[in-house]
This record gives structure tokens, sequence and C-alpha cells, in this order.
């Protein structure tokens, strides 16, 4: 997996000449061609790209053979998963998943998993490429975008016909379909797909009858249609289905015993037109709806007493306008953005709430210096304008310093915030069975973060050896956290709500080196270094371990089509808090709290391939030291799971 | 804005999820209150007090609830359960009733047969029975607090001992109160 953080490194290897397409262990693709889009919001070779971005390509997700999202960012460097009920979602720089804003094409989601888009329900049937932009190098995406951006690039056909077929069959019964269709005839593009998983529920502790990580069911499907007559212009329409049911057994305090199923669905279109006007300037128009319905349900086992059901609809409209200028050594870039959202729910008030948005910004690439010691700069300037807070500024500087070309300089610096999400501004609802209320707070604002980012990369002057280093440091102000309010009964023992009221930072350093060990084989290593303070507290940012270590060895045969893969990785122990809210364990303001020191973790995967013409036959051995538990790391355990591959 | 909302859920295609999982249990069927008799004299009392608008009413006397229409026409109810609450036919719970209780600490249940001479007492601002319940806020639990049980006078005038066991039945539902009684030789 570390080969995906150091492609931006192998992509600037590209010209240099230090390492062919094969050595990077890329065969189906040349790096110095990556292009990205996510840091600078226009597509740029990776090489030139002022902020810096990891990539993941489809070449590393088919080699990984890994099945959904989750997994294949399981092991990546600086990201951390946040496994919970309804969803799974992750950290960057030790930001939780509310902090990291996920799209697709570089467009919003519609829905969340509580505060976070579980990621989970996104296929990565129809992903060419996963990138990644950490820290303050995101701030023009606006809200959500504290700690970094993760863009999901949808594949497009290049040739007359193409397509594969995949099944997979493992542990837990898990079943994994997915095909997918693609042609190009002329200026016209038609892509396809579809997929069915499905997964039982697990348990982390036999000792009761509750459950720790719920059964899945997922079908979705998607379609695209584009016309692209030349480089020059290219319009399309998309639409995808997600339909998502879990379900899993509960268990509370009081012994109750709860079926519980949840049905997601997304449903997506998007539109729009890219084209060249004059040899200078791009004009870039999108647009988006999106639906998520959410329905939870929940049944006591014997009772009637305790069962509950709920629903919510939310609704996006989303609308882009991007113009990029070339003026000499300047691009310039200016856009405006706004989306409208809707939720309808029976666990707000009022039930049905709205609000929009409106961001405009402007940017300007400029290469200062291009030949032998080259520099460029980035500045940035976003504003957004929001029904419920109003005004959030966010601007961003990024700078790009290639001293000599085997060494590369990045630091950005940029402000950032977080829009209080509909929960936080209107949720009423109470728990019946544990006797709790929470209630949503209109009068929340912003909150808001100060990030600083510096890297290197350093390709070694030995073939296949490079280095990366990377330090952050971010701020964060004004977040909204759960406080308690009332008088205790054991209907309503507290009143949970919502204030802007704490402040905290985190801070690290992530070192990243790879080795060729021989002809395809490849020894790589990473480091990540934490240090996150709730400053409201004076403690340690829940969860997070301060220490991790990342471990892959890849190699491929290719006389006999072997190729095979070893991620390990280590996460040290990390500190947790007991106290009188339930999930809300970080309350303020009521009774005691109680520190849980969790053990550390070890990661261990690998997966082979054989690869056979068209064919390829692979099977993936995942968590094989079984590490978890059900309160804290309830993530899947030790399994194994194969399949084979058909492709065009 | 409301003419959306049938658009909207046209729109998303898979069916409710109360429709692919009815909820499953048992209605409650009218019966609140279900005693038996233990050995010793003492009877265990079951009252399904998950109502949150309205109190159900026993006399101790018969062992029995009684709906709210006798309950008020009679005047012979002794106690009223609401959710976690308790109150009496008498002081601030019904001024016109004339039970009355006492708080006995740290005595056994078992070997208490004659009731206590004095310090019976009718609801006030508080309730007498108000204080048999603690609540775990860290695992968010009601327990009872087991060194706690009362004397209540009735409203025929016997004397009975009472004892909350549990707020919660076999499936973990709240409110769900079992509770022991007895009755005692007058002082």
């Amino acid at each position: 997996m570390l080969s995906l953080v150091l492609t931006s490194v192998l992509a600037q290897a590209g010209d240099g000449g230090l390492l062919s397409p094969d050595d990077a262990g890329l065969p189906e693709e040349d790096p110095s061609r990556v292009t990205v889009v996510t840091g600078s919001r226009t597509e740029r070779k990776l090489e030139d790209a002022v902020v810096s971005t990891e990539v993941i390509t489809r070449a590393q997700i088919e080699q990984l053979g890994v099945r959904d999202l989750p997994q294949l960012l399981q092991q990546h460097p600086g990201v951390e998963m946040v496994y919970t009920n309804r969803g799974v979602g992750f950290r960057l720089q030790g930001l939780d998943p509310a902090y990291v804003l996920v799209l697709v094409d570089g467009e919003r989601v519609t829905g969340r998993a509580g505060d976070f888009t579980d990621i989970s329900r996104f296929s990565l049937r129809d992903i060419e490429r996963v990138e990644i932009v950490k820290g303050p190098a995101a701030a023009l995406y606006g809200s959500d975008a504290l700690g970094g951006v993760v863009n999901l690039i949808t594949r497009r056909p290049t040739r007359p016909i193409e397509g594969a077929v995949r099944g997979m069959f493992g542990t837990l019964l898990e079943g994994d379909v997915r095909g997918y269709v693609g042609s190009k005839l002329g200026p016209l593009e038609l892509r396809a797909g579809g997929g069915y998983r499905t997964r039982n529920p697990y348990d982390w502790d036999p000792s009761d009858v509750a459950q720790s990580g719920p059964g899945i069911h997922r079908i979705d499907a998607d379609a695209e249609v584009a016309y692209a007559p030349s480089d020059r212009f290219r319009a399309w329409l998309r639409a995808a289905y997600v339909l998502t049911d879990l379900n899993a057994i509960d268990m509370n305090d009081s012994g109750a015993v709860f079926d519980r199923y949840q049905r997601t669905e997304q449903f997506d279109t998007w539109a729009g037109g890219k084209g060249t006007m004059g040899p200078d300037t791009t004009l870039t128009v999108r647009g988006h709806f999106g639906l998520f319905r959410d329905q939870f349900l929940v049944d006591q086992r014997g009772s009637r007493a305790l069962d509950d059901y709920s629903r919510d609809l939310t609704r996006m409209w989303e609308g882009f306008v991007q113009v990029d200028h070339r003026l000499g050594r300047h691009l310039l870039t200016a856009g405006v953005e706004g989306f409208s959202e809707l939720l309808l729910s029976s666990r707000i008030s009022p039930p049905d709430v709205r609000r929009g948005r409106v961001g405009i910004w402007v940017q300007d690439e400029w290469v200062l210096l291009e030949r032998g010691f080259r520099v460029a700069v980035e500045p940035g300037f976003r504003v957004d304008i929001d029904t419920n807070f109003g005004a959030a500024p966010s601007p961003r500087l990024a700078v790009k310093v290639d001293p000599i070309p085997q060494v590369t300089l990045r630091a950005s610096w940029g402000l950032g915030f977080r829009a209080p999400t509909f929960n936080n501004l209107y949720l009423l609802f109470c728990n019946p069975g544990i006797g709790y209320c929470v209630e949503g707070n209109p009068k929340l604002t912003s909150e808001n973060s100060n990030s600083i980012n510096v890297g290197l990369d350093w390709r070694l002057p030995f073939d296949g050896w490079m280095v990366s280093a990377s330090a952050w440091h971010t701020s964060l102000k004004n977040l909204i956290n759960v406080t308690a309010n009332g008088i205790p009964n054991p209907d309503k023992p507290v009143v949970f709500t919502y204030e802007n009221v704490a402040n905290a930072y985190t801070q690290g350093v992530e070192v990243s080196g790879r080795a060729k060990i021989s002809r395809g084989t490849y020894l790589e290593l990473a480091y990540m270094g934490l240090d996150a303070q709730d400053l409201t507290r004076k403690r340690p940012l829940e969860g997070r371990s301060n220490h991790r270590v990342n471990v892959q060895v890849s190699s491929k045969y290719r006389p006999i089509g072997l190729d095979g893969v070893v991620r390990f990785s280590w996460n040290s122990p990390r500190q947790y808090y007991a106290g009188s809210g339930l999930g809300f364990a970080n309350v303020l303001g009521f009774g005691e709290e109680r520190v849980i020191n969790v053990a550390g973790y070890v990661d261990l995967e690998v997966q082979l391939t054989y690869t056979r013409g068209f064919f390829k036959v692979f099977v993936n051995g995942y968590n094989l030291f079984n590490s978890g538990d059900k309160d804290f790391n309830p993530r899947p355990p030790r399994g194994v799971i194969g399949g084979v591959q058909f492709e065009l | 804005m409301r003419s959306l909302i049938p658009v909207l859920l046209v729109v998303a295609c898979a069916p409710d999820l109360r429709v692919d999982h009815p909820f499953d249990g048992q209605v409650s069927s009218g019966q609140l209150v279900t005693t038996q008799v233990l050995d010793g004299g003492v009877t265990l009392m079951n009252v399904d007090a998950t109502n949150k608008n309205s109190e159900v009413f026993v006399d101790l006397d018969q062992g029995r609830e009684m709906k709210a229409d006798e309950a008020f026409s009679t005047n012979q109810w002794d106690l009223a359960f609401k959710r976690y609450e308790i109150s009496m036919n008498g002081g601030a719970g019904n001024p016109t009733g004339s039970v009355k209780a006492l708080v006995l600490d740290g005595q056994d249940f078992g070997a208490l047969t004659r009731a206590p001479a004095d310090g019976y007492a009718q609801d006030g601002a508080t309730a007498v029975l108000g204080g048999w319940w603690d609540y775990d806020l860290l695992a968010h639990r009601v327990l009872t607090r087991p060194n706690l049980m009362y004397v209540v006078v009735s409203s025929e005038g016997t004397y009975f001992k009472l004892k909350m066991l549990e707020y919660y039945d076999s499936s973990g539902t709240p409110a769900a109160i079992s509770l022991e009684y007895g009755a005692l030789l007058p002082p």
C-alpha cells in the first residue's frame, strides 16, 4: 500500500528517468502520465501539482485485490479507519471522519452516517483512481475539508468495447459479484456497471447475543453517457443508485435485546460539460442532484415497548461553474458553487429543514521559475455564505520547490471550516430504552481550523529507492461538542445538546521509504507519529494511536503470472474515555469520566494473484492476526476471500 | 414543499423496513398488574408502568389493579405507578386518601413481621416512596436500593411491608416494575 502513497514520487521520477513503469510496480500505467485533479481543481500531471496529492490508481486497486474502499484504505499510511454501527469512516492527520470530505468526481455526495460519509457504500468497480489530499491544501473545497479530501474519480471507457466481471466468496459467507461494460465509439462514451455484495454479521464477544458488526446486503448500479468529439469538449450525464441493508443484534444495559435493521438508498445524477474556449480558457459547468433515504428500525425481542422506527430523506441540489485561464506563467482559476439541501426526518424539529450555501473561490497557480531550480506558488481564497451561520472564509497558500530534479519540497497553509450538520442543528431524539435525549442547537456556528503542512520527496540515486517526509500542525477552534443539561431521572437522565465550546490541535510527522530488493520486488516502510490534544479538557483526543508503522512487500514473478502483496501495520495503544454519555463519551459538563487504555493492534494482509490472459484468480487473507474487539475496534475479524476475474 | 415529499418518496425504490421486518413481541393486553403468591405470605407483583401518560392504580388489600374509574370512585387504591414514580393515595397524591408509609433502611424483609408503631407519613413535595431507585449514569440503568423497604398502611388500614425488586422485565423493558409485599401484624 505504501506504493500508493509514493505514487507522487514515482510520477516525478518518470521524466527524470530513474524508474521505469515496470520498476514502479505499475505495469499498466506510465506514472508520468498519472493526472490528478483534487489539489488544484484542474486536471494536471501529478508531477506538476503544487499541492501534494496521493493517488491510488486502478492498477493498484487491482493489484491489492481489495473488495471495498475501507479495505483499500485500511493500511494506507496516515489513514486511520473508524468502524461504527452505521458505517465506516476514517481519520486523516488525526482528525475525525466528520472532518474529511469525500467527493465523487469532485462533487459532494448526499447522506451521512451520523456525522460522516460511510465510505463502505462506494463500490470500487467504477473507480479509476482515488486521490487523497491531506490537510490545509483542501481548504478550497469549503466545509468539511479540515482534515483533507478524498476524491473518487470514476473511470472512462477508452476502447470500442471493454468490460470486466469479478466474483468473490469468503469468510462470513461473504459474496461479491460485480460487472462493468464500457464503449468508446467515436465521440460517444457509454459505460454501465452493477454489483451485489453480501456478508453475515460478525461478533467479537460470543458471551452475549449482541453482534459487533452488521451483516450487509448491497446492490449498486450506475450508468454514464458522454459526448466527447474532441479533447476540447466533453459533456456527460451519469446516474447511480446504491441500496444497502445492514442488520445486527444489539443489547442494552438493561438486558433488552434488539434486532436492528438499517436500509439506505442513495440516488445521484450528475450532468456537466467542459469545453475549451480559445487557446487559454476552459469552462466547466456541472450539476448534481442527490437523494439519500435512510430507514432505521429496532425491534425489541419479546416486547413492543422499545420498538422504534425512523426515516430520513435528504435531498441535495448542487451547481458548479469554473473558469480556468492561462496567462503567461499564471493559471488563473475562478469558480462558484452552491447547493441546497433539504432534510425530512422524524427525529428533527421541525420535521423538514433546509439550508443553502454558496462558495466563491479564486486561485492563481503561478510558476515563478520553471527550469533548473523550479518554483511554483498557488495562492487561493474561498468564501462561503451559509444560510445558517453567514460567511466563512478559507484562504490557502501552497508552494512547490524543486531545487534539483531528485527533490521536491511542498508546503501549504490554509484556514478551513466545518458547518454544523443538520443533526447538530435540529436533532430531537429521545431513546426510551436507555433514557437519554439529544437536542440540536440551531444557534451553532461553524468549526474552524488553521493548518500548515510541509513535505519533502527525495528520489535517491539508487534504482527504486526513495524517501518522503512530511509534517503538519492543525489548530482547531470552536469545535462542536456534546454538552449535558437537565436533572437526571430514569426516563430522561441527561439532555444532550451541542455547543461550540472545544479547542484542540493535531500535529505529527509522516515518513515513508521504498526500496527495490530485486527486479519486481519492493520493500516499503512508513511511520506516522501523531500528537492530538484536546485543549479544553487538557488530555489527548480520544481513540488515536500516537504511533503507526506500515510495512509492505510486493513482488511480481511474470514468467508464471504470479503477483503477491503482503501488508502489515502496527498501531500503538489508544486512549478512550468512558463517561455518562454512551456514545457521547466526550460530554462536557456532566458526570465523571474514566480513562480506558486500549492495547495497540497489528494488521496483516496477504494477497496472491495469478494472471493468465484475460483471467485472474486471487485469494486474499485479511486481518490475519485477528485484531479487533467489540467496543473500540469492531472491524471484521480474520478471514479469507478468493475469487476470479475476467477482463476484456 | 409538502407537494414535493410524495415525489421524493416515489424516487426511493426499496420497500419500507416495517414491511420487511414487522415488529414482533406482544402488545400489552390490558392486564397491567399480575401477582404471584410466594412462600411466607409474600406476594410478588409485576406492574406494567410503561405508559408515560397514565398511572397504574394498585390496591394492595386485594392484590390487584384498579382501573382509573374504579380507583377514583371507590378511593380504595393504595399506590399509583407511572414509570419510575410511585405515589400514594394520601397527601399530595390524593388529599382525600388515608394511605401512609414509612421508609425502613437496612432491615431484613423476611424478618419483619410486625409494623413499627410510628414514623408514617403521606406524600408531600416529595413522595415517600420516591427514593427507591438509583441511577447508574455510566450504564444508564435504574437500580433498586436493596437496603430500602417500606411499610405501607393501606386504604383499609392494613399494614404491608413492601420492597422494590426490579425496574426491568426479562425482556429488558424499563418501567416493567416488580416488587414484593406482605401483610404485617399491626404495631
